[in-house]
Order: structure tokens, then C-alpha cells, then sequence
């Protein structure tokens, strides 16, 4: 089983491998990914205040002090250390991101691979209700979803699942589909082996690692989506004392004149969330599509 | 006689990853005439491919070269530089060994052939043009009406006709055919092959022919190299070298084919071939050879001429 | 000598879609009618160029498409018409090594797991499996050592062997070769070809090789069917085939420098050389001709049958 999986990893990691030896840019990305897992890992550790962070200690007295020694990124309306509020908030981001991207690669992996081996009318109606769920705005979708399931927090990660998958589903079912015209799928269904076997052994590793790299740079996306629920609709959140990127960045906007560093601080996290792991995908994809390489020329 | 190509300890190495270079063609020195057939032959991985691409001046840009190599006098490799300008694509085109990718599918075969000579050719009117592409399609035996058809309507065979038409537009004087005919049926091979020796003498070309069929070799060439592990290993006129060989190698190849009737066992040759990178020390044939001798493991005999013929072993060294 | 493989009046079609904007199929017929009889234990080679159906029978055999008319009966079971258990029992009766190694034998999977695949369904214990892949890979002749290495860091030849282990792993008594060494170099296809024919001998199997060398098929064949356009136009003893042949087409196959600039083959109802057969006569473009027996050999051809 570990030989198995490290096999499957093993492709993902020497295509990042080959990539920071090769793009300056993709090793930029890399250590911010790094830097942001480090911080979200760490932050309810190292968090000078934990209290204020988790929003349960509120102190007007001390409201919108700008950054100094004492806070480094200053206060919010509330009194509030925004450095531990954002390192609350950066853990649960990328907790809920990776649990949401984590699950839609394997619900997506296993069911495009499954369609297309299954018999064709069980394929037809697979690949049309992925490409259905595809059709709808994935965040209007999800924000309705979440209402529909209640409006709690883990709602607004099942939503995003429900909408996370069919991407992933898509593109395991176009390789899967390339892949099942192989002899090596055939024999073994020949010799009538499980289907189970067949997507395990045959199909899934041959597709996963691109997959991979794939879900890793949807993970700012996600990011994104996350806090635009939480931000426009306030849904999955119980009250605005919860630390949320969505939620610090709605309600300092009210004071973006007055104490600039409430807003800034987690617009740019959430920026730089959403950059570098974009960054990361995008520059293993040109590196092995050459094509594309250096297509920023193009915006200009 | 003209010399149409002339090489000189040519090596041939692209870059690997960890800028090493891998060497993939080392002491290649060959002198061809101009207007004769000559058969580059060899397994898969030999480096007879990177050959006929450094001839046609397509190597990529992470190939390193050291030696020399002149196209009608023209130095064109010399060192590491390479200077291809004016020669590639009007001196030395190359056939392609699929067909369907150096065809165009979205554009008739008149237009491709057209757009070719146009290119070659600006000053000709339109109508000139209409009919230069006729006489192409008559030297390749492909019909009138071919002019009109795309790619996927055509055969193999027609397509792999039409893609030497292309190559012809140019009116080069060298052509180098990379495995024109693996892609094809047993018949439609010996037809292509005659069309190519056809074309070859009413052009006046010097062809440059590379295949792995020995039959293929044995219908169309003149003078033949046959190709291990990077290096010339026997080289000579066509008819001596696939009839009374001289290497060990060629001996036992030619005696790998399956012939006509014949239900004698074949030889076969023990272990593979060695990719480039672990070539072997000494003479690279050593570890499958049946006459080897101590000496073979520990030096690499030179191409010791005989006669018309070169060969590459040590027996020959007395 | 007994029958192992029958095939009875076989059609097979694919269907084509007209293209990207309309809906709709075209039929293309890949076989039409073959009719074989494989006794046990003989190679029967069938050769033919591309397009002349020639592996779509051997796909027809092992279930990959599907009959459109006729039957296959194999030891004078309907194959077409098992399911579930004895469909699996058949299958480890017939085996197939495919053309392109790369492509039969996933480069995830080490090779003790490829060549032990086949007896999956068995549900062998660990040390019956191991000793049967053991024992399959002294006989061809293969390290044991190699039995932990992935697949994608062997070579074609290499490849190859590991195929043809895994199709010999389940005893079978019919193995399907589908053009099994033309994307080999020349001294690696005299290898197998070499232990195809010893294999044959050590393991009494019967073999149908499919290959467009006419060459390489009757170094291993004794019997040889020749094919075009989805037809038999032959079949017979290898050297009966080779020294005298009865059809236009095999003689062209047997001596392509001799054969005419325009060689067309037609895809229809009718024979497919009429178009430059030397012996063509007007019933040609009327009436397909019927099956002419001539000693232990058959033909399709109007030269040998009145009308």
C-alpha cells in the first residue's frame, strides 16, 4: 500500500522537481506555499494574542491602533490583534481549503475513472450530470447549497465540494477514456477482473499525478471562493467574531479610510493565497506544454 | 565526382538533465557523391535518425556537435556552431518518417504544394505556379485530382507520396528519407522506394536513405553504412555489404531476417542493443559479438579501410 | 486432428461517426464473412495489409467487439454467448499478446504483478501464484531478478517477453499473436520469434500470428490465410501458399516488385482486386466468388470455379 502510493506521488514530485530546476519564478511560489503552510500550521500556536484571535476577547478600549511593537499589524474596530486574528484565520482557510480540494480530487478521481469503464448508458448519465453541475456558477451554486444544508460552516464545504468535484471527475474521465482503449485495461477485463481492481491499479495511477498538481493550484481558488461566500452573504458563519478571511475583510471595509491596516492585511493574505498557488500550477503546466510558454507576452 | 556530403570525426550529443552531455553519434566520417543512393541502416536508438537530422540541419537546439560537416564544400557544422542558413530546406530537405504530420490537415494538397513554391519561387504568377504543382503531383504518379483533396481523404501510401511532393518544392539536391517507409504496407513500401530511386535519377539527387529493412536497403541503395551504438561499423558498396559481410554485426543481422521457405532457426543476436549513454567500453558490439578476444574489451578498433569497404573490428587488424 | 477454433460466416462493422457536426454513423465493414477452422495444436498465420481485418478477428475472438453476424465457437462453445463464470474459464483458454508492449503492460505496475494478473479471478494462495510466475519465467528464459522492476524501465524486446509470460501464465491452449514483433528491432524479433516457436513445442499451443510480413509469418505458421478487405482470400499450407500461389493477391504480396503502379483494393461486395487482377473476367464485377476447395487449401477467386 505505501509502495503504491509513494509510486503515484513519485510522478508529481519529480515533475515539481524538474520544474524548480528549471523556473525561478515556480521556486517563489513554492516557498510561499511553504511559508503560508508554515504560518497556518503554527499560527493558534504562535498567535501573541489567542484569545482576541479566536474572537472570544474583545477590547474597545484599545480599537483601531495602528501596527507597532506591541501589535504588528494593529487592531481592529473590536480591539482585536488582526496579526492573530489573520493567523486563526489563515489555519482555517487552508485547513477547509485542502479538505475541500483533497475530497473533490478523490470523488472526482474515482468517479470519471469508473464512468468510463461502465457500460454506456451509466457513462452517458455520469458525464452529463458532471457537465450539468459544471454549467452552474460554481459560487451562487454553492451559496444556495449551503443554505439548503443548512448554513453552517461544514455546509459551505460541501457546497464547494458538490461544485469542486465535477471538475476533477471531468478530467479523470477524458484521460480515463484515452486510457481504457489501451491493452492494458482491456486484458485485464478480459481475464474479468473487478472494476475496482481496474480503476486501482490501471487507471488511477496512470492519471492522478497531473491530477495532483492540478488540485494543488485550485487551492487558492478555493481560498477565493471560501471567503467570497462568507464576504457577500455572511453564509457558514455564526457571528462576526469567528476569525474568516471573508468576514475581516467585510467588515473593515467600512473602515478602509480611517484604519487602512484592518482591510490590507487579510486582502493581501488572501491575495497572496490565491497567487501562489495559482503560480504553482501554472508554471509546472507551461513547463511541460511548451507551447504556452511565456504566453504573458500575449497580455500585452 | 562532387562530394554532396562530407563529414569528419562528427560527434552528435544532446544535453541529458544534469547537463551532461550525451554523446549519440561519435567519429562519423563519411564522404558522400553527389547523384548516388546511400543507406543509413541500424536498430532503433542507433543514432542513425540524428544522422539524417544533422544532414537536413534539424537538430534541436540542446544538441551539441563537435567536428565538422559540409554540404557541397559549405561548411555547416564546424565545433558547436551551426550554420544552416540557405542550405536547410533548399539544399537538403528531409522526408518525414509519418506522413500525416508534415501534411497540413486543414489546407487542400494543391494549397500546401502551392504555398511551397510560392515561397521558393515569388516571382511566378499564379497560373505558373497551378501548373508546377501539376508536374509534382506527375512525379510523385499521384493524380490530377489530388490537388483538390485534404490529407484525410488520402492513403498512407498517397500521403506519404504527397509529403515527398512537398519536399520536392523546393528543388533541392539532397534528400533525406528518415524511415519512409515503416509506416506503410510490405507493397506500398517497394513502391515508394522505387519512386524515390525513380526521382532520385531523374533529379539527379543525392538520397540519403535510412531504414531498419534490410530488404528495403538490399531494392534501393548504392553504397550502405550500417550503424551500431552511435558508430559506422561497416561501410561500403550495397551489394558487398549485405552479401559477403564483413562485421561481425551485419553478419549476424542479416542472418536475423526471416527468409522465404526457409525453416532454418534464426540467429539470434544475445542481449540488445545498448541505448546511448551505456555504450559499452572497447568496441561497442563486444558483449553480443561471437568472435570476440581480449583485446575487444579494452580498445575500439578505428574504421580500417579494405579495399572499397571500411570495417570496424579488430579481426581485420592483422 | 481435432477443431479447437471454429469461425462460422463472421461479420464485424464499426461504426464511424459522419462527423463533428452531424449526427449520425457510417458502417464500416472490418470483416465480412470469414469462415476458419483452427485445428489443435497447428500456427495458423494470417496476413494481410492494413485495414484487411486481420486484427479485428482476433479482437472478435476475445470479446473486444462484437459479432454483428456469424458465431465462434471455441472447443464448440458459442463465445458470444457465455457470461460471468464460464466466460472467465474460456478467457484463461485464449490468451493475447498485443503489438505495442508499451502499451499492453501498464508502466505503474511492477512485472511480478503484470505477469501474476491473469490469475486474479483464481483466487490462488500467495505461493501457488509465486511458483507459477517462477515457472513461467524460467521457461522463457527470463532473470527472476527482474520480477521487482516497473515496466517502464525495461525494453520493448524486454516488454515483449513479459507479455507473452503473462499470456502463457494460465495454461492456455489458443494464444492470439497480433502482429507481435513489427515495432521490434530486427535482432530482438529473431529473438521471439525464436522462443514463440519453442514455447509452441514445450507448452503444445496453438497459435493464430497475425502479421503483415509475409516473411515473418511463415517462419512460424503452418498454415497461412491471407486477407483483404475484411476476406479471406486463401488459406493453405505455408509452403503450398508460398511456391505456388492461387490468388492475384498473394502472388502480388509474395513478389511486390512485380506488382502494378495502381493497386487498388475495393471495399465492397465484390472481390476487392478486380480493379487490375490479370485473370479478371466479367463475372468479377457481377458475383463474389464462392469458396473453391483445391486439395487441403481453399480459394476466393473466379479463375479456379465455373460459373
Amino acid at each position: 500500500m505505501i509502495s503504491y502510493v509513494s509510486s503515484v506521488l513519485q510522478e508529481a514530485f519529480s515533475m515539481a522537481r524538474k520544474t524548480w530546476r528549471r523556473r525561478y519564478l515556480f521556486r517563489v511560489a513554492t516557498l510561499l506555499i511553504f511559508a503560508l503552510a508554515f504560518l497556518a500550521i503554527l499560527g493558534p500556536y504562535i498567535a501573541p494574542y489567542p484569545r482576541q484571535g479566536m474572537g472570544i476577547e474583545i477590547d474597545r478600549a484599545r480599537a483601531f491602533k495602528p501596527p507597532s511593537l506591541e501589535h504588528f499589524l494593529g487592531t481592529d474596530s473590536l480591539g482585536r490583534d488582526v496579526l492573530s486574528r489573520i493567523l486563526f484565520a489563515l489555519n482555517r482557510a487552508l485547513a477547509s481549503c485542502v479538505f475541500v480540494v483533497v475530497l473533490s480530487l478523490v470523488i472526482g478521481l474515482f468517479l470519471g475513472s469508473f464512468a468510463a469503464i461502465s457500460s454506456k448508458p451509466v457513462e452517458a448519465i455520469v458525464s452529463y450530470l458532471t457537465e450539468l453541475l459544471l454549467a452552474l456558477p460554481s459560487v451562487l451554486l454553492s451559496a444556495l447549497l449551503a443554505i439548503l444544508f443548512g448554513g453552517t460552516y461544514e455546509a459551505v464545504l460541501i457546497a464547494l465540494i458538490v461544485t469542486w468535484f465535477p471538475w476533477y471527475a471531468r478530467i479523470a474521465y477524458v484521460q480515463a477514456r484515452g486510457l481504457r482503449e489501451l491493452d492494458f485495461v482491456k486484458i485485464p477485463m478480459y481475464y474479468g477482473l473487478s472494476k475496482w481492481y481496474i480503476v486501482t491499479k490501471h487507471i488511477a495511477p496512470n492519471i492522478v499525478a497531473p491530477m495532483i498538481i492540478e488540485a494543488l493550484s485550485d487551492i487558492g481558488s478555493v481560498a477565493l471562493e471560501i471567503s467570497a461566500i462568507t464576504f457577500l452573504f455572511g453564509i457558514g458563519i455564526k457571528s462576526i467574531e469567528e476569525p474568516d478571511l471573508g468576514v475581516m475583510i467585510a467588515y473593515s471595509l467600512r473602515d478602509v479610510t480611517t484604519a487602512p491596516w484592518t482591510f490590507l492585511a487579510p486582502a493581501s493574505i488572501l491575495a497572496l493565497i490565491a497567487i501562489s498557488f495559482t503560480l504553482f500550477g501554472e508554471v509546472i503546466y507551461e513547463e511541460y506544454h511548451p507551447v504556452l510558454r511565456k504566453r504573458w507576452w500575449l497580455w500585452f | 565526382m562532387v562530394l554532396a556530403i562530407e563529414s569528419n570525426n562528427l560527434y552528435i550529443g544532446y544535453e541529458s538533465e544534469e547537463n551532461l552531455i550525451l554523446w549519440v553519434v561519435e567519429d562519423l566520417s563519411l564522404e558522400i557523391e553527389h547523384g548516388t543512393t546511400f543507406c543509413l541502416i541500424g536498430e532503433s536508438g542507433c543514432g542513425k535518425s540524428t544522422i539524417g537530422n544533422a544532414v537536413a540541419g534539424l537538430l534541436p537546439p540542446y544538441a551539441r556537435t563537435k567536428g565538422k560537416l559540409s554540404i557541397f564544400g559549405h561548411t555547416v557544422i564546424d565545433g558547436d556552431s551551426r550554420r544552416f542558413n540557405g542550405v536547410r530546406g533548399r539544399v537538403v530537405v528531409k522526408i518525414p518518417q509519418d506522413p500525416a504530420s508534415s501534411l497540413n490537415p486543414f489546407m487542400t494538397i494543391g494549397e500546401q504544394l502551392s504555398l511551397a513554391i510560392k515561397h521558393y519561387y515569388p516571382k511566378l504568377g499564379n497560373g505558373d505556379v497551378k501548373n508546377k504543382v501539376f508536374e509534382l503531383l506527375e512525379d510523385v504518379k499521384l493524380e490530377k485530382n489530388v490537388f483538390d483533396l485534404y490529407p484525410h481523404q488520402l492513403s498512407g501510401g498517397m500521403k506519404q507520396r504527397a509529403a515527398i511532393a512537398l519536399a520536392l518544392a523546393s528543388e533541392p539536391r539532397i534528400l533525406v528519407a528518415d524511415e519512409p517507409t515503416s509506416a506503410l504496407d510490405a507493397y506500398l513500401r517497394i513502391s515508394i522506394a522505387n519512386l524515390l530511386k525513380k526521382l532520385q535519377k531523374e533529379w539527379e539527387l543525392t538520397l540519403v536513405f535510412i531504414t531498419h529493412d534490410v530488404s528495403i536497403a538490399r531494392h534501393v541503395c548504392d553504397s550502405i553504412a550500417v550503424i551500431y551504438a552511435g558508430r559506422v561499423v561497416e561501410l561500403g558498396e550495397a551489394s558487398k555489404v549485405l552479401n559477403k559481410p564483413m562485421h561481425p554485426y551485419t553478419e549476424l543481422l542479416l542472418m536475423a531476417i526471416p527468409r522465404r521457405l526457409s525453416r532454418e532457426r534464426l540467429v539470434d543476436i544475445p542481449g540488445m542493443p545498448p541505448p546511448p549513454g551505456k555504450y559499452p567500453s572497447g568496441c561497442k558490439f563486444h558483449p553480443r559479438c561471437p568472435y570476440v578476444f581480449d583485446k575487444c574489451r579494452l580498445l575500439e578498433p578505428l574504421l580500417k579501410k579494405l579495399d572499397s569497404e571500411a570495417v570496424r573490428c579488430w579481426k581485420y587488424y592483422e | 486432428m481435432s477443431s479447437i477454433l471454429r469461425i462460422e460466416n463472421l461479420y464485424v462493422s464499426y461504426k464511424i461517426p459522419l462527423g463533428h457536426l452531424r449526427y449520425g454513423y457510417r458502417k464500416i465493414w472490418a470483416v465480412k464473412g470469414v469462415d476458419m477452422d483452427v485445428p489443435h495444436g497447428i500456427a495458423l498465420g494470417i496476413v494481410g495489409g492494413s485495414g484487411s481485418g486481420k486484427s479485428t478477428i482476433l479482437k472478435a475472438i476475445l470479446g473486444f467487439v462484437k459479432p454483428e453476424r456469424g458465431r465462434i465457437l471455441f472447443r464448440g462453445f458459442d463465445i458470444a454467448k457465455l457470461k460471468g463464470r464460464e466466460r472467465r474459464v474460456i478467457s484463461r483458454e485464449i490468451s493475447y499478446v498485443p503489438q505495442e508492449p508499451s502499451q499492453s503492460i501498464n508502466p505503474k505496475m511492477r512485472v511480478y504483478d503484470v505477469v501474476a494478473e491473469p490469475l486474479k479471478p483464481l483466487k490462488l494462495s500467495v505461493d501457488e501464484v509465486e511458483h507459477r510466475v517462477y515457472s513461467v519465467l524460467e521457461v522463457l528464459d527470463l532473470d527472476p531478478s527482474i520480477r521487482n522492476m516497473f515496466a517502464k524501465e525495461l525494453s520493448g524486446g524486454m516488454l515483449q517477453r513479459i507479455a507473452i509470460a503473462r499470456a502463457i501464465i494460465t495454461r492456455p491452449s489458443l494464444v492470439l499473436l497480433d502482429e507481435p514483433t513489427s515495432n521490434l528491432d530486427i535482432s530482438i524479433q529473431a529473438q521471439i520469434l525464436n522462443m514463440l516457436i519453442d514455447l509452441k513445442q514445450k507448452l503444445n499451443l496453438t497459435y493464430i500470428f497475425v502479421s503483415h510480413d509475409i516473411d515473418v509469418v511463415s517462419y512460424v505458421a503452418n498454415r497461412i490465410a491471407v486477407m483483404a478487405s475484411g476476406r479471406i482470400l486463401e488459406e493453405g499450407n505455408v509452403d503450398k501458399v508460398l511456391t505456388e500461389p492461387l490468388h492475384p493477391y498473394t502472388s502480388m504480396l509474395l513478389e511486390p516488385s512485380k506488382a502494378p503502379e495502381e493497386m487498388k483494393l475495393l471495399d465492397d461486395e465484390l472481390c476487392p482486386i478486380r480493379s487490375w487482377c490479370p485473370w479478371r473476367q466479367e463475372i468479377c464485377s457481377k458475383l463474389y466468388p464462392p469458396k473453391t476447395m483445391i486439395g487441403d487449401r481453399y480459394v476466393y477467386c473466379w479463375r479456379y470455379s465455373k460459373h
